[in-house]
């Protein structure tokens, strides 16, 4: 197995390369072929338009390396770094941490004006979408361009029911993909990323919107039309451990900062939605139910470590519905998150368990989402989530008193 | 007469308080030694935690201490390593203490007790970490059966822990020398007899419900997967 040491650092890459001022990163490793045919056909106006771009990708051998071609074209280079084949993503589709730091190490020995950083899956390596997210750094409109995917009505639960509006009350960033694996950034940020990944040499998660936010950057949102591979077969409590994991963490390092935060304002927004695709089949929510129902059963003994009396109560209370009126409430989501951002700081109990015990509740929230919004149009739809966003930042008083006094009595 | 019972009562009372004589050096060597190993560890212990904050070890060891921490979760990686460097100079302390008193003790039953103490450290050793890994192993079960849909997610994890915890107790006895043989034979039947029973109440007891599980998964991995709508990220 190659290590780092074995195949040379980054930097000497970059030393041949010179001052560039596009660098794509590719975070995770990839199929050389394809990222060489891909980034011929997609990158072909940006270059022409005179902007030196350097495309880098990973490589876990000095035979690989040596079979990339370095200059395929005026304007346009190919570089790349080592990244052992040890470093594995938590989930599949995620960045490898590892990789950010080596790209972040790139795009500063390569002076890049804007480094942009698209997930292994190269879905979003096409010159609209690469132009999209580096625009407003280029502009100098944003130190930090996120996307906003396209998106369907049951798509991205995850992200709509937990990341997504956490991030916007304790944040105060109304931020649609806080977790997106495709964005750029540029100048202070470009440093603050490379500072964070030396810091942090374990493989925790990052979460660049929620080291802009902390550090007051300007962060732009931009419509794109990508949609990033399926991958069904990661279990969903993995899913939820891992990205929820990272931001509660995040919460807990951060917490002189957003205590003092108050309300969420929208970030610069540039382009305009692709329309969704519409949901042709409609969802079976009893499965949901009968999760949760299964939980309530079993893990009441685990809940009653992080939930107070009275949440457990309205949990006892959604355990009897009806499956047609079967609704949680914004304001119990809310506090649920919350008391569990709470527990895994105090850790009560493993985090493992904590966060595993979490998917029954997930779910209930799913089903009590899709009940709601099933026969709504997308507008319905994007009111409901800025109810529930307003429900997080409502009930952000509560997280608060609880993080600052966890053993005051809580009803 | 009564002189004779005096000067026996007399002689008695001498020899007991020549025993205690005896063993007061070392019982003071005793407590004077887990005193001082008392000390030294807690002054170790300190050492130890403020070395390990000054160069961020909890930081530092960052995902890869995700593992210690699901076994404690309210410790933090520096403190675990202090308290086991205190613990362990405390051991040591008891230990040396425990070879002072011996040296000065010529009692065989005392001598048998001494020897004896360090089996019963152990068996505590073995007992705590039993219970905590049944604590840890039979919560893993239950949650990951419930995120499985089991329904007999319950009985799953309330099986491991027994099992788990009948086996620390069989350690824990053999580790005392307590039953010989017996609870060896006697573990051997229960751990052999739960097998079987579920073995007979699978292959006997439930056997139509087994066949029409297995003939549901059959037809299920027959038939197409419907595609999944729901997309949690």
């Amino acid at each position: 197995m190659a290590t780092t040491d074995q195949i040379g650092s980054a930097n000497s890459a970059a030393t041949a390369a010179g001052s560039v001022d596009l660098l794509i990163g590719i975070a995770g490793p990839v199929n050389t072929d394809e990222l060489q045919s891909r980034t011929a056909a997609s990158l072909s106006r940006l270059v022409a338009g005179g902007l030196r771009v350097a495309v880098a990708s990973p490589v876990a051998t000095t035979a690989e390396m040596a079979s990339l071609p370095t200059q395929p074209a005026p304007n346009l280079q190919f570089l790349s770094y080592p990244l052992s084949p040890a470093s594995i993503p938590p989930l599949p589709w995620l960045a490898v941490p590892a990789a950010y730091r080596e790209i972040a190490h790139l795009a500063e020995s390569t002076s890049a004006r804007v480094c942009i950083i698209l997930g292994q899956d190269l879905a979003a390596l096409d010159g609209e979408t690469v132009e999209a997210l580096a625009r407003p750094v280029l502009d100098g409109q944003a130190l930090l361009s996120v996307p906003i995917y396209v998106s369907a009505k049951h798509e991205g639960l995850l992200n709509i029911g937990v990341l997504s509006p956490f991030i916007r009350a304790l944040y105060g960033r109304q931020i649609h993909h806080p977790m997106a694996v495709d964005f750029a950034l540029g100048g202070a940020m470009l440093s603050q990323l490379a500072t964070e990944t030396r810091r942090s040499q374990n493989n925790a998660v990052p979460c660049p919107i929620i080291d802009a936010a902390v550090a007051g950057m300007s962060i732009a949102q931009s419509h794109v039309k990508v949609r990033h591979e399926r991958h069904d077969s990661v279990e969903l409590s993995a899913v939820l451990t891992t990205l929820a994991g990272a931001v509660f963490e995040d919460a807990e390092r951060n917490a002189a900062v957003w205590q003092r935060m108050r309300g969420s304002h929208p970030p610069t927004i540039l382009g305009s939605p692709s329309a969704a695709t519409i949901d042709g089949n409609e969802v079976d929510v009893r499965p949901l139910i009968e999760s949760f129902k299964l939980g309530w059963r079993n893990l009441q003994e685990v809940w009653g470590l992080v939930l107070p009396p009275v949440t457990l109560l309205e949990l006892k209370r959604l355990s009897l519905m009806p499956v047609e009126q079967f609704r949680m409430p914004d304001q119990v989501w809310a506090k649920i998150i919350y008391d569990f951002a709470l527990a895994h700081r105090l850790r009560s109990i493993g985090r493992t368990h904590l966060l595993g015990a979490l998917t029954p509740l997930y779910l209930a929230w799913v089903a009590s989402y899709i009940g709601e919004i099933q026969s709504a149009d997308a507008t319905a739809g994007e009111e409901r989530l800025d109810r529930l966003a307003k429900a997080y930042e409502e009930s952000k008083p509560y997280f608060v008193s609880r993080w600052r006094w966890p053993d005051r009595f809580n009803p | 007469m009564w002189d004779q019972a005096t000067q026996s009562l007399r002689d008695s009372m001498v020899r007991a308080i020549t025993k205690i004589a005896t063993l007061l050096p070392g019982l003071i060597a005793f407590v004077l030694a887990v005193i001082l190993f008392t000390g030294l560890a807690w002054l170790l212990a300190f050492l130890v935690r403020r070395l390990l904050t000054a160069i961020k070890f909890d930081e530092r060891l960052g995902n890869g201490a995700t593992g210690i921490s699901e076994w404690a979760p309210a410790s933090t990686p520096s403190s675990l390593i202090g308290r086991a460097v205190f613990w362990g100079c405390f051991v040591v302390g008891v230990l040396v203490g425990l070879t002072a008193f011996d040296a000065s003790s010529t009692s065989l039953l005392a001598a048998y007790l001494i020897g004896y103490l360090p089996r019963v450290v152990g068996a505590l050793v073995l007992l705590f970490a039993g219970t905590i890994m049944a604590r840890f192993l039979s919560r893993s079960v239950l949650i990951g059966a419930v995120n499985l849909n089991l329904q007999y997610a319950r009985l799953l994890s309330t099986g491991v822990k027994w099992l788990v915890l009948v086996l620390t107790g069989a350690m824990v006895l053999d580790h005392l020398s307590v039953g010989g043989t017996i609870v060896e034979l006697a573990f051997g039947i229960l751990f052999g007899g739960i097998v079987l029973a579920l073995a007979l109440a699978v292959g006997l007891g439930s056997r139509d419900l087994v066949s029409r599980s297995l003939e549901r998964e059959a037809a299920r991995a027959a038939e197409p997967k419907p595609a999944e709508s729901l997309q949690h990220f």
